[in-house]
């Protein structure tokens, strides 16, 4: 009986010291941990990460907590190290908590980068960025104008009135109006993430200015909310709605006319450049200081910002009718 | 040999351990990375949190009488958050903001037990106003006038607050061998050496006859609610160093995980009956395998899954082979 549980345990001990180095590989071991898995954003960037892994001969690792818990992403990055991949690129849902694992990460070799989020400012060796605020602020501008025909009077719809993306927007959308003399800004009011909030709102602001000839729904929620507004007030034609948002939430809206345009950036070359980007760190280059690279397989010709350790994507995409389509996300 | 195998099947802890030195075994084999004393000893800090509520929970659902505590999340919560902002935010060191802290999750707790035993309101319903409330209450605190009504959390601690969560002691995380260990320790020796435990067992099985043999059925069930609310406080020290910022909403979910933990170590939901050991064990064979599934890259969405199907499975094979020897 105890002859036969030694041997057991002898067998054991041996032939797992026979398997023990299967890890050695000889392709980077490129990992992604987005907010959270199973949104359609970040399914975006997973796609993209994997085009770039498939192109750059690489190996990509995508996983994530499955709610944005800031728990299990550390847990998540941690157990990313001991299986040593090469390089992780975290999208965090607390830019603070972070920083204690991402610093373990490095201790150990591993190249850490934020990408979508960033977080770890002092840790990560490279941030990279969708896009800038005064860009994206500058393109909805535009985009309004244009759809105004550079002229007669516009409101904005925005969230939350403390969060300060959305109000960095704003503020380069009021300098941009400087250029659009015809144009005058109304009102701007707040409806929080709440779609059913930003069309009613929005409806308030269609009676309460009947000369009214464009919306700007500041996020995500509140851009479809203004198009669903402008389409209940039966003023499509009239009244034009843009905004920031998400293709899938905006697409009926370009469909029926309530929208001719909208910015955002595109998330499947986010998640490409993250990818590339950390190979180009691991074959050991540097990033240099307003170098706009060439990365194939992207639409945008990136470049770097050395002070903030920032790589930027490139300027924000305007999604329209001619390509609304192409993008699940 | 049949003597052996009938004794496996119908304790607890031991069909545990086979469980856990199975998928131990299959682990090491499988799972590249994974047998190795850096990940075994990595990985044990995960369970810490999950295995103090755990522990809280097994406590409160010895002591009968429907006794459950849906608040142990939301305790935890609040007491780290409260905890963040004292020590982040009023700038007080730790030395005084962590024993006000436990001292909080004690008074939450006391304050369920006065409900459920002196109150006469069923556990359940008491628990769930807690979880809400405290869960509130975990909310507010954090809002930060800076900016506006929403609440952030905190993540400006000195570097002496991390001792707890972060720092190793032999390649061992502080956690594991200065708190979880010695919690299970004198948990497993008041419940199985001292007239609390056995009071505590005997108001568990038969409440009638405890208290005709002159037990205090109410201050038993009130320091079981009492335990209960320090040990979440335990949980969120622990993670609020670990994590290196304290959140309001740092222990959702939790309460479920480690009610389902108490049941899968053997703890019967009925009151009772069960064992510190068991439920050492259950999270033991949990943290596994979310470690092994995590460095195997199998899909997150699994995880919660294996922990049911895990529940599930190690009943029913347990009653199916409890079944099979009684014919």
């Amino acid at each position: 009986m105890k002859r036969n549980w030694l041997v057991l345990v002898l067998v054991l001990v041996l032939s797992l010291l026979l398997l023990s180095p299967a890890f050695g590989q000889d392709k980077y071991r490129i990992a992604f941990v987005p907010k959270l898995v199973g949104i359609p954003y970040f399914n975006a960037m997973e796609e993209g990460g994997k085009k770039a892994a498939e192109d750059l001969g690489v190996e990509f690792v995508y996983t994530g907590p499955v709610t944005d818990d800031v728990a299990k992403q550390i847990e998540i990055i941690d157990n990313l190290i001991t299986q040593g991949v090469d390089a992780i690129a975290v999208a965090p849902n607390d830019p603070a908590a972070i920083t204690p694992v991402l610093e373990k990460a490095k201790e150990r070799g591993i190249v850490v980068m934020t990408s979508d989020t960033d977080g770890a400012e002092g840790v990560r060796d490279v941030f990279v960025n969708q896009a800038l605020q005064d860009q994206i602020g500058y393109t909805t501008m535009d985009e309004l104008a244009k759809a105004m025909d550079y002229e007669g009077k516009f409101a904005i719809v925005s969230c939350g009135p403390t969060a300060w993306n959305l109000n960095t927007w704003i503020m380069y959308e009021l300098e941009r109006l400087t250029q659009y003399p015809d144009m005058e800004l109304v009102t701007i009011r707040y409806a929080y993430e709440d779609v059913q909030m930003a069309i009613n709102v929005a409806l308030d602001l269609i009676n309460a200015f009947p000369d009214l000839k464009g919306i700007i729904g500041q996020c995500s929620t509140s851009a479809p909310g203004v198009a669903e507004a402008v389409t209940q007030a039966g003023k499509i034609g009239e009244i034009v709605a843009t905004g920031v948002s998400v293709p899938s939430m905006m697409r009926p809206y370009v469909k029926n006319g309530a929208v001719k345009s909208f910015v955002l950036w595109n998330p499947v070359d986010l998640g490409y450049l993250t990818v590339w980007a950390a190979k180009y760190l691991l074959d050991g280059n540097q990033f240099e200081e307003g170098v706009e690279y060439e990365v194939p397989g992207i639409a945008t010709k990136p470049w770097y910002v050395a002070e903030e350790r920032m790589l930027v994507l490139g300027p924000p995409m305007v999604f329209d009718e001619t390509n609304v389509d192409d993008f699940d996300f | 040999m049949r003597n052996i195998w009938d004794t496996v099947i119908s304790n607890r802890v031991l069909f545990l351990s086979l469980l856990f030195v199975i998928l131990f075994v299959f682990f090491s084999f499988t799972i590249p990375g994974f047998f190795n004393l850096y990940n075994l000893s990595n990985m044990t800090q995960y369970g810490v949190e999950l295995g103090l509520l755990a522990l809280a929970e097994a406590l409160v659902i010895l002591s009968g009488g429907g006794g459950i505590d849906l608040s142990v999340g939301s305790m935890m919560s609040l007491v780290s958050i409260l905890m963040g902002v004292l020590i982040g935010r009023a700038g007080w060191s730790p030395v005084f903001a962590v024993p006000l802290g436990i001292l909080a999750g004690m008074g939450m707790g006391l304050f369920n037990g006065i409900l459920v035993s002196l109150g006469r309101i069923l556990p359940l319903i008491v628990t769930l106003a807690g979880l809400y409330m405290y869960r509130s209450l975990a909310l507010i605190i954090a809002v930060d006038p800076q900016f506006g009504p929403n609440p952030m959390p905190v993540s400006t601690f000195p570097e002496s607050f991390y001792f707890v969560g972060q720092y190793r002691v032999g390649g061992i995380p502080f956690q594991v061998l200065f708190i979880f260990l010695p919690v299970l320790l004198i948990f497993h020796f008041l419940l199985s050496r001292t007239t609390w435990g056995r009071q505590l067992y005997g108001v568990g099985s038969n409440e009638t006859a405890a208290v005709f043999s002159g037990i205090n059925l109410k201050k038993v069930r009130l320091t079981v609610y009492t335990l209960s609310g320090i040990l979440s406080a335990l949980a969120a020290w622990v993670i609020t160093s670990r994590i290196a910022s304290a959140r309001p909403d740092v222990g959702t979910g939790y309460e479920l995980q480690a009610i389902t933990i108490a049941v899968l170590g053997g703890i019967s939901i009925q009151g009772g009956e069960g064992t510190v050991g068991g439920v050492l064990l259950a999270v033991a064979i949990i943290t596994m395998i979310n470690n092994g599934l995590q460095l195997a890259g199998i899909h997150q969405i699994w995880q919660l899954g294996a922990l049911g199907a895990v529940l599930v499975g190690s009943v029913l094979l347990n009653q199916f082979l409890i079944q099979r020897r009684k014919i």
